[in-house]
């Protein structure tokens, strides 16, 4: 009797266990993993960057509703435009990035190189989650990337999650050559400098010496002169005048410029003339709205004020108002020249 | 139209007075001798409601009363048989001059023995192949309900019904083994799945809840169901079929389950009339808590004062405001409680009358309801009266007629809202309470509309219905069942003038609803050598529904004296047949092949064929076979000597069955008239929305299920464990096609999702050997899980964007679950601002996405949500998909417990493993955006919840759960209370108390001097108490895509007082 009992309980045992695997039809169930659709697309597949300074693309890639993020980027297959591979991009160069916020209220060198640490990074990399794409700079010289004209390079990205991987072709890289500041005085793609000078973009009620006509931006000339360094790893920005003869203008001249707003810069100092800034590079540090910058922080903005009593006796607000940037690590000397004749200062 | 209404009332005239007739004549026949007695099972348990026959010739007697006993009039020799579902039938022999018989009556296997109706064929439940779970009408006779299909909740094992809205007559949401369609209509707070209830059968006859009346807020109309028709107190039984075998013959529509409701017929030659009356008292339940008057003051100066740009500036922004500065101006000097002018408590009542009497040869039930329930939000409230009749008569076992007279009339309103939201009322209830109350001085136009619109809802469900059977010879039954079923329903709603910018609105609204129902059935049943039963039958089915709707909305009526349609505002003016018109044909035939050795092992095939216009003229036929297998193990040898196991079965079925959806127009494709004109007349084009598709196809389901039932000890202990595994084929969706098609969308069946899990019910029914205690338990456990297993156009992942502020899209992922939430991922809150990360490459903090302002980088106090792509910006790109909006385990437990006369019942639910997004605590949050009030737009500035409830960050290194509500100048900027952000994705669990009934049965012999022949009288708390982890008042009023809005209709708690007669 027992053993009966024991052979229809493993009857029961043999019946239970395939109920239970008519209940687990797992197998029919699509896994849930990651779904990579067709719809991964970059808004733009030719990226001309410049040489010389760190240019971040953002919010370049759509992501459509077929397709789950995150999403892991890679660079696959850098090649020559004739399809020669290229190994350039896997060299990894010395860049800054930061470890803390700049604020634009840093007090000193010090602090802000504290915010800031090298790393080595290859030229061309892309953003493992994001797929955005970053084009560092600041390699001390970039003589070694092929520059426009030249077709320049180019590269595929593999985008994969677990659902899969899937590739995007052809995307062209063609630098520009370097530009070390701006506004820039170059050719982009030859460049040349037709001109070796630039304007600065407002003037406020400067009257001429001589005539008493207004002095327009374009009567100024600006010159971006690159020193010969004083010494190792000296890092310093210099602002001069001259007058349409050549002769110096004191800066002081500008008498109510507020000079520790004039540029991010520490520890300012008049020689000869000129005023002299120890700065951090590049001009401007970061992307935003600092006390030194324009609005949306692309430039830093120079402001050279004075006041003089002026055609009626009002008291007048006088000045220039220069946007720049500079990309390039060194002694720089920003040069003014009046270039018909100089603005009343009294 | 007319002549049916009109011949139907003359039926129901005429049934009344049958009704009379048969009262009077059987009244005073055949009385000889009356014997009284008791009738008990042999568990010592009084049995009521126990059929008393005489064998020969053959007539009914009596019934037992509820306590067991009865008093009836015999001839003076007989042989009476006692027969009761469940047990044994006795006989007794009478005995002349004996007048007291003390009865006693085995208890067979407990349910086995009683016959359920599946696949419209009566069946002992023993032989059932499918799932047939059956709950008696009196479980839930205690509890007022506009609404019988709320009560079921907890009771049946894979049955989850949420009841998400207290709308009187409105029902929630339910789904017999999960969902069946994850498509999703409307955006925003207004996302709502597509219902997939299961199909009724009244009496024999489908009805589809699904369309027309899903929720008030599609239609335009009243949108009461035919189900909330349906009085509580006339159900005898209710019948839940889950898998395919059960529903395989109901075809068309079973896909989602069958719910079976039978009503109460007459069975006693003695004409019973029962009174059943309960009074109510509906309390409005726990509401949202906000700060009140100088509280309220102090908190929005407070904030300004301490986090506004300038000290000059917080000066200015406060003078500017009058309800922050003139707080002494009697208009701005208030604390006014929103909520206390929308809820109250209402008192209410139900009545019952039914009439009830004759024997087998003929019988009849008549039952009149009557239900009025005042809503706890005011201008709202149901209104039921019903008149059901039914009659049988079978004058030999070869003929049987039976009809169902039933006319139901409806009355709801429903305020400014529809029948599940209550706009209107959540907007004007999330007012600040510095606002002067409800007046047309203070210009809360929101609020008077929501009680002053004069909205009058009507619905009016006639119906009438035959069934004949004939056995022309043996073995061989002939059925016709034909049914006519007409619904009509209007609405009136009038806006006075100054309710609606200085223009009046006439709104009505009329539809109506045909359905004729003819079904024609032969079976056969042939016994082989006693132990062989073969049971063959089949039937044709068919269907016409036609309905159609009309509206018209008038603007500008003279005054507001004239409510009708007299207008000159002819801009505004609309009116004419919507667009929903339709007309409905579906045909099926069906055929069952069933076989029984000896109770031991029965087979059961079934095969139907389903046509229906729905469906694409492509493939107009859908074959949907299924098969069923039950072994009753117990009947083998080896388990012979099993004492304390009584019975044992296995069973397993699969099957498939379908669902027609779509319409006509989308097969076909649909004519409009055109904006377009020729000869200054509009012309007529093809609407370009949707694509013609003539193959479309119904949705179909196929399951594949598996089940044992288990009896311990003379059945006390009963165990059913299910598992199924369910397959939705060809769910209908809209996708949007590419633009240089002339059509923008087109119709396809691609989509489908499985659903899978076990059930579990165990019911203990001890023998108590004192038969004064009764005890009875009964619980279920279900868990059920839901996978997407296609999508169209091949894809593994779909996003639905939501077109709504609260951009809450729909993720659609295979092998997924179908409803996840799209969420930002929120980690807690930054202690200090050098807690926030730097993108390395720029040197900027993590920012809000969007174009780039200083407010938008995050600092301390601001939430830390994950920035899942690292790009240090926080977009699109950081959702995740996260939380599931179904509850996966539902259940419930019923007790029952008496001690004499005194009895307790008790029904708990519970849904565990749910996420819900607690949206109106975001819209609470939100409204600290604006504490002057000044930027509110139109309405008037929100409402402030209390922020000690909630631990929000305050101050530099506060360690919170919530973010800084208070830093109003960057609120819009960085948006911390966004809607789609886990910080307000909550575990849905609860537990609820749904009902307690204390009740107490008169003695009958104390009864008896009052000429009654028994009474009872019940205390019933409804919707006593809910356990939840959850921060907003109710975890189970969310919709059905898992989001507690501030627009829900709060369910009421009931306390009532009920008393039962018997005369």
């Amino acid at each position: 009797m027992e053993k009966k009992i024991l052979k229809s309980a493993k009857q029961l045992l043999v019946l239970g266990i395939g109920l239970f695997m008519l209940a687990s039809c797992n197998k029919y169930i699509p896994d849930d993993q990651d779904s990579l659709g067709t719809d991964v697309v970059y808004s733009t597949n030719e990226f001309m960057p410049l040489l010389g300074r760190n240019t971040f693309y953002n919010n370049i890639v759509n992501i459509g509703q077929n397709t789950s993020q995150p999403l892991n980027f890679k660079i696959v297959n850098v090649r020559d435009i004739d399809g020669q591979p290229s190994t350039l991009f896997e060299d990894k160069f010395p860049v800054k990035i930061w470890k803390d916020a700049y604020t634009g209220e840093e007090k000193s060198i010090a602090e802000i190189e504290s915010k800031r640490k090298i790393e080595y990074r290859p030229i061309l990399e892309i953003l493992e989650k994001s797929g955005n794409i970053n084009f560092w700079g600041q390699s001390v010289n970039s003589n070694f990337v092929k520059a426009q004209p030249d077709s320049g390079y180019v590269f595929d990205i593999e985008v994969s999650n677990t659902g899969g991987r899937r590739y995007l072709r052809n995307f062209k890289l063609k630098p520009y050559r370097e530009r070390a500041f701006e506004p820039s005085i170059m050719d982009p793609v030859t460049g040349l400098s037709p001109l070796p000078y630039t304007h600065p973009s407002r003037t406020i009620n400067l009257y001429g010496e001589r005539t008493n006509q207004f002095v327009y931006p374009g009567l100024i000339n600006v010159y971006f002169n690159k020193l010969e360094s004083k010494g190792t790893g000296s890092k310093t920005l210099t602002i001069s005048f001259l007058d349409s003869l050549n002769r110096p203008i004191d800066v002081k001249k500008f008498a109510a410029t507020e000079w520790d707003k004039l540029v991010h810069g520490f520890n300012h100092r008049f020689e000869n003339g000129k005023v002299i800034y120890d700065v951090a590079y590049p001009i401007p540090l970061a992307p935003i709205k600092t006390d030194y910058s324009s609005s949306d922080g692309t430039y830093a903005v120079m402001n050279f004020k004075f006041r003089r009593k002026g055609q009626f006796g009002f008291l007048e607000d006088c000045g220039i108002e220069m946007p720049f940037a500079i990309y390039e690590e060194g002694d720089w000397e920003i040069q003014f020249r009046f270039t018909n004749e100089t603005p009343k200062f009294d | 139209m007319m002549d049916g209404l009109i011949s139907l009332k003359i039926m129901k005239q005429f049934s009344i007075i049958l009704t009379f007739i048969c009262a009077l004549f059987v009244g005073e026949a055949w009385a000889q001798t009356m014997v009284k007695g008791v009738v008990k099972g042999n568990d010592n348990r009084a049995l009521g409601g126990v059929s008393i026959r005489l064998e020969n010739p053959k007539r009914d007697l009596g019934k037992t009363g509820e306590d067991g006993r009865f008093v009836i009039s015999v001839p003076n020799s007989g042989v009476m048989v006692f027969s009761y579902q469940g047990y044994r039938s006795e006989k007794y022999t009478i005995v002349a001059g004996k007048k007291e018989y003390n009865v006693t009556l085995e208890s067979t296997a407990q349910e086995l023995e009683e016959t359920v109706v599946v696949g419209y064929q009566q069946r002992k439940r023993e032989t059932l192949t499918g799932s047939v779970v059956t709950i008696s009408g009196k479980e839930i006779q205690d509890i007022p309900s506009g609404n019988f299909v709320d009560l079921l909740q907890g009771k049946v094992a894979g049955l989850n019904i949420q009841n998400n809205t207290g709308s009187p007559g409105m029902r929630g949401t339910m789904a017999v083994r999960g969902m069946s369609s994850f498509n999703v209509s409307g955006s925003g707070d207004n996302t709502f799945v597509t219902p997939t209830s299961p199909l009724f059968v009244i009496d024999g006859v489908p009805i589809d809840d699904n369309s027309g009346y899903e929720y008030g807020f599609e239609t335009a109309g009243p949108g009461v169901s035919p189900i909330s028709m349906i009085p509580p107190e006339d159900i005898e039984d209710i019948t839940v079929m889950k898998d395919a075998q059960a529903t395989a013959m109901y075809g068309s529509r079973g896909a989602y389950g069958v719910i079976q409701v039978r009503t109460k017929r007459g069975n006693s030659k003695v004409p019973i009339v029962n009174y059943q009356g309960q009074f109510f008292l509906s309390a409005v339940p726990q509401l949202r808590r906000v700060i009140g008057g100088k509280g309220e003051r102090m908190v929005r100066l407070e904030q300004i004062l301490m986090n506004d740009t300038t000290l000059a500036a917080a000066l200015r922004r406060i003078n500017d405001s009058p309800i922050l500065a003139d707080s002494l101006n009697p208009y701005y000097n208030n604390s006014t409680d929103w909520q206390s002018y929308f809820y109250r408590n209402t008192m209410n009542q139900t009545h019952n009358i039914g009439i009830s009497g004759g024997e087998r040869t003929f019988n009849y039930k008549a039952n009149m309801n009557y239900y009025d329930e005042n809503g706890i939000i005011a201008n709202t409230g149901f209104k039921r009266y019903t008149m059901t009749s039914n009659m049988q008569y079978e004058p030999s076992d070869r003929f049987r007629m039976m009809t169902n007279i039933n006319v139901n009339v409806a009355q709801n309103k429903m305020g400014s809202g529809n029948a599940l939201m209550q706009t209107g009322v959540g907007k004007s209830v999330n007012t600040t309470s510095l606002y002067p109350s409800p007046s047309l001085f203070s210009g809360s136009m929101g609020a008077l509309s929501a009680l002053g619109v004069d909205d009058q809802n009507k619905t009016g469900n006639y119906l009438g219905q035959l069934e004949l059977q004939y056995v022309p010879i043996k073995d061989v039954r002939a059925s016709v069942t034909l049914n006519y079923n007409y619904t009509t329903s209007t609405k009136d709603r009038y806006t006075p003038e100054v309710l609606l910018g200085n223009s009046s609105e006439v709104y009505s609204y009329y539809s109506n609803k045909s359905k004729v129902y003819n079904r024609n059935q032969l079976s056969y049943v042939k016994p082989i050598k006693e132990k062989h039963l073969f049971s063959v039958y089949g039937f044709t089915e068919m269907e016409i529904t036609a309905s159609s709707e009309d509206l018209s909305k008038i603007r500008g009526t003279a005054n507001d004296q004239f409510q009708t349609g007299i207008s000159y505002n002819t801009r505004n003016t609309l009116g004419g047949l919507l667009n929903s018109l339709n007309n409905f044909r579906s045909v099926a035939y069906a055929g069952s092949f069933s076989y029984n050795y000896d109770s031991k092992y029965i087979l059961d095939l079934t095969y139907r064929v389903d046509g229906s216009s729905l469906t694409g003229g492509a493939t107009p036929w859908t074959k949907n076979p299924s098969a069923g297998l039950r072994w009753n193990f117990k009947k083998e040898k080896f388990m012979e000597n099993v004492g304390w196991w009584d019975t044992g079965f296995l069973r397993g079925s699969v099957g498939r069955t379908i669902s027609p959806a779509g319409s006509l127009s989308d097969i076909y494709g649909w004519y409009k008239i055109d904006d377009g004109r020729y000869n200054n007349r509009p012309t007529t084009s093809l609407d370009l929305e949707i694509a013609p598709n003539t193959g479309l196809v119904p949705q179909s389901t196929t399951q594949w299920s598996a089940a044992a039932e288990l009896g311990f000890f003379n059945s006390s202990l009963y165990i059913t464990y299910e598992t199924y595994y369910k397959q939705s084929d060809k769910i209908l969706d809209k996708k949007p096609i590419a633009n240089h098609n002339a059509f923008r969308n087109v119709l396809t069946n691609e989509k489908a999702m499985v659903n899978k899990g076990h059930e579990l019910s165990i019911q203990y029914r001890p023998k108590l050997a004192n038969s004064d205690w009764e005890l009875n338990a009964n619980a279920t456990f279900a868990i059920n899980r839901d996978y997407v297993t296609s999508l169209p156009d091949g894809a593994r992942q779909l996003v639905q964007a939501d077109g709504s502020g609260y951009d809450l899209p729909q993720f659609f992922r295979l092998g997924r679950n179908a409803f996840t939430f799209v969420l930002y991922d929120y980690k807690g809150v930054y202690k200090a601002d050098d807690q926030v990360p730097v993108n390395p490459l720029t040197g900027l903090r993590y920012r809000a996405g969007g174009q780039m302002s200083e407010g938008k980088f995050f600092r301390a106090g601001d939430p830390i949500f994950t920035d899942l792509n690292g790009d240090y910006v926080l977009d699109e790109n950081d959702l995740v998909y996260v939380g599931n909006s179904q509850a996966a385990i539902t259940g419930g437990l019923y007790l029952y417990s008496r001690y004499k006369n005194w009895s307790v019942r008790t029904q708990l639910s519970y849904t565990l493993d749910r996420d819900i997004l607690n949206t109106a605590l975001t819209d609470r949050f939100r409204n600290y955006s604006d504490p002057s009030g000044q930027n509110y737009g139109t309405g008037a500035p929100g409402a402030y919840v209390p922020l000690d409830a909630y631990n929000v960050w305050r101050q530099l290194g506060d360690n919170a759960d919530y973010p800084n509500v208070s830093d109003f100048t960057r609120l819009s900027l960085y948006n911390p209370y966004r809607y789609n952000s886990t910080m307000f994705m909550e575990d849905g669990s609860y537990v609820k108390i749904n009902s307690v009934t204390v009740g107490y049965n008169f003695d009958r012999r104390w009864a008896r001097r009052f000429g009654v022949s028994s009474a009872r009288i019940n205390l019933t708390a409804n919707n006593v108490y809910t356990f939840s982890n959850y921060s907003g008042p109710d975890p189970e009023l969310v919709t059905g895509v898992g989001r507690d809005g501030s627009n829900g209709y709060p369910s009421r708690r009931t306390y009532s007082l009920g008393v039962s007669v018997q005369f």
